[in-house]
């Protein structure tokens, strides 16, 4: 219930201490009450503002939207808001009576309840909290423009490999080919000099485009541009396949591959020319790594729900400062002897990149003059894979 | 629930596209660009349909604004948007790239400016039609699903369970937003609303 000691003196110092501003306009646009939170932030007093028109004490307000705001509210009984956000306007307002800062002011304009011959401006300071947010705002697009600039040098980084890669690769396969064919005594017979140098020229030349489709494959990959095929594959087929495919290499390393299958086939759910790609790396990695007359021992077993593949040498080793960046692009590790290795460096980047596409790892361990194995985990095939793929085979023999 | 026939529809659409005319000219001059608006539809419905309808249409949240409204007929007006389009329509006119997932408190108070302005409109179109005066309370910010808010401070299911509903497409620099304006009504101001229309018309004709 409402005390009866609350006197009109007692509401009007509520009002007047109210941290808003608060002001009354007759139906002629006369001020009839001026807050002090108002007197404070003009500059004007209540003594000089009550009486005057809103017009003449901000004589720039009724070219701005709170004049037509007033009408409404006397005319029409409208409750208008005129937020920061939309609003030119400047009611002249400042942090202090001194006039230091300018404050943002939101501001509300409504006809006074019960009595529709006034109307009542609510005014609120809000500089802090618009400050804050465009401070926010200012963050945010500052992040999302460098988010934008990365995305577009690397799209850009992307497409110039591309390019240039591509057209590196057509004339250096040509320039392999007549290579080639300079070393086969067919433009004429060489003397040793000559022979010399032809074959130093045609090992780096395919040193070189090794290289090139390395970093094509890696860009492919990396932008998505490679579909990869998925279905079940025989690991037995796999490790078979990839091991006759070494073996010539071997030989030249004077490195023999032994491959150690389980008793029962096992079956992965992968893309069968990728994890050849990835197997190839691993194998190739481990020969040039191995001296002459040491054995590269290949393995594949089940771990959980992955089938693991392992390549086990007894190599040189990997040094512990280089075990962190063995994955990145371009790192390379000389082999003891500096033998015939034709590495670019990318291999293992393209290897890892391969298997995170099939959600399987790729991992080692190894001791420095021991020797290392690398391991791949990938998924292996479910009952229903084994099904669909044999299906797709007998499918593909029939109609063939 | 009486319904009002196709004379009377006619009249509340027309009545309301000058609404939505001066709207229009009101926020192409705040936002210095033209923004054109339109009541494509208008229907008479109850209350569950009305919900129905919206949730069918926007099939999300919805962001709007809703102000009160007392005069010859009183109820809630409501102007809704499907969430993702009030950011879109909201950052169109504060022409601002910033893409944040919400509505930031000040676009909320900039969304409440666009609400005021076109609710205030349509609710003047009827008062000069009607030539009796709609007064208005501030408008708030209002989100969430169709049901919460049409539910929202309506108080007694029956006595608010006419709503006017309008469907409103705003163009703006090449975007086309789609939003809807609801009218909640209680049934006395049901019949005073018709009555004040065949006055209307009695006069026109």
């Amino acid at each position: 219930m409402a005390n009866n000691n609350f006197n009109t003196e007692i509401y009007e110092s509520v009002i007047a201490q109210i941290a808003h501003g608060i002001v009354l306009l007759d139906s002629n646009k006369q001020i009839q009450y001026w807050n002090r939170w108002i007197e404070q932030k003009s500059g004007i007093t209540k003594k000089e503002a009550t009486g005057k028109l809103l017009m003449e004490v901000y004589p720039n307000a009724n070219l701005q939207r709170i004049d037509q705001a007033i009408t409404d509210a006397l005319e029409k009984g409208h409750s208008s808001t005129l937020s920061q956000s939309f609003s030119n306007f400047k009611l002249d307002l400042y942090s202090n009576a001194k006039k230091s800062l300018p404050i943002i002011p939101q501001i509300y304009v409504s006809p006074l309840k019960d009595n529709d011959k006034l109307c009542l401006l609510q005014i609120t300071d809000v500089t802090a909290a618009v400050t804050k947010e465009r401070m926010l705002k200012s963050i945010a697009n500052e992040a999302q423009q460098g988010r934008q600039a990365a995305e577009n040098l690397s799209q850009l980084k992307s497409s110039f490999v591309a390019t240039v890669s591509h057209e590196l690769r057509t004339p250096l396969t040509s320039i392999i080919g007549s290579l080639g064919l300079i070393k086969g005594n067919v433009a004429g017979k060489l003397n040793s000099t000559q022979t010399k140098l032809i074959d130093l020229t045609h090992k780096n030349s395919e040193l070189l485009l090794n290289l090139i489709s390395d970093i094509l494959d890696l860009e492919k990959i990396e932008s998505g541009a490679i579909e990869f095929d998925f279905r079940s594959i025989s690991i037995t087929n796999l490790l078979k396949q990839a091991t006759s495919g070494i073996e010539g290499y071997g030989e030249q390393l004077n490195v023999n591959f032994k491959l150690q299958l389980p008793d029962e086939d096992l079956y992965v759910y992968g893309d069968y020319g990728k994890l050849m790609q990835v197997l190839n790396n691993l194998l190739s990695n481990a020969a040039k790594f191995s001296l002459p007359g040491q054995s590269v021992t290949i393995s594949a077993q089940t771990r959980n729900h992955y089938v693991r593949i392992g390549v086990e040498d007894h190599g040189q080793g990997i040094p512990e400062s280089f075990k962190a960046t063995i994955y990145d692009k371009f790192t390379q590790l000389d082999s003891r002897d500096n033998r015939n290795t034709n590495g670019t460096g990318l291999g293992l980047a393209i290897a890892k990149l391969i298997t995170d596409k099939h959600n399987g790892k790729i991992d080692f361990h190894s001791v420095v003059g021991k020797g290392t194995t690398f391991y791949i985990d990938i998924p292996a095939a479910s009952e229903l894979d084994v099904d669909n793929s044999n299906q797709q085979l007998n499918n593909h023999q029939f109609a063939g | 629930m009486k319904e009002l026939n196709e004379l009377q529809i006619d009249i509340l659409t027309e009545a309301f596209n000058l609404g939505m005319g001066s709207a229009a000219a009101s926020l192409s001059q705040i936002v210095r660009s033209e923004i054109l608006l339109s009541v494509p539809e208008l229907s008479f419905i109850d209350k569950a349909t009305a919900t129905k309808q919206l949730a069918k249409k926007t099939k999300s949240d919805l962001s709007g604004v809703s102000e009160d409204f007392n005069g010859p007929f009183n109820g809630k007006a409501l102007l809704l948007f499907p969430a993702d389009q009030s950011l879109i329509l909201v950052r169109l006119m504060l022409q601002d790239t910033v893409p944040l997932e919400s509505l930031t408190e000040f676009e909320e108070e900039a969304l409440n400016e666009i609400g005021n302005i076109i609710l205030n409109a349509g609710l003047s179109s009827l008062a000069d039609m009607f030539g009796q005066r709609i007064e208005t309370d501030l408008p708030t910010y209002t989100h969430g699903s169709s049901e919460d808010i049409i539910n929202a401070g309506t108080g007694d299911e029956a006595l608010h369970n006419i709503v006017l509903f309008l469907q409103i497409d705003f163009t703006i620099k090449d975007a086309d937003i789609c939003g809807y304006v609801i009218y909640l009504l209680d049934i006395e101001s049901m019949k005073d609303f018709t009555k004040l229309i065949d006055l209307y018309l009695a006069k026109i004709s």
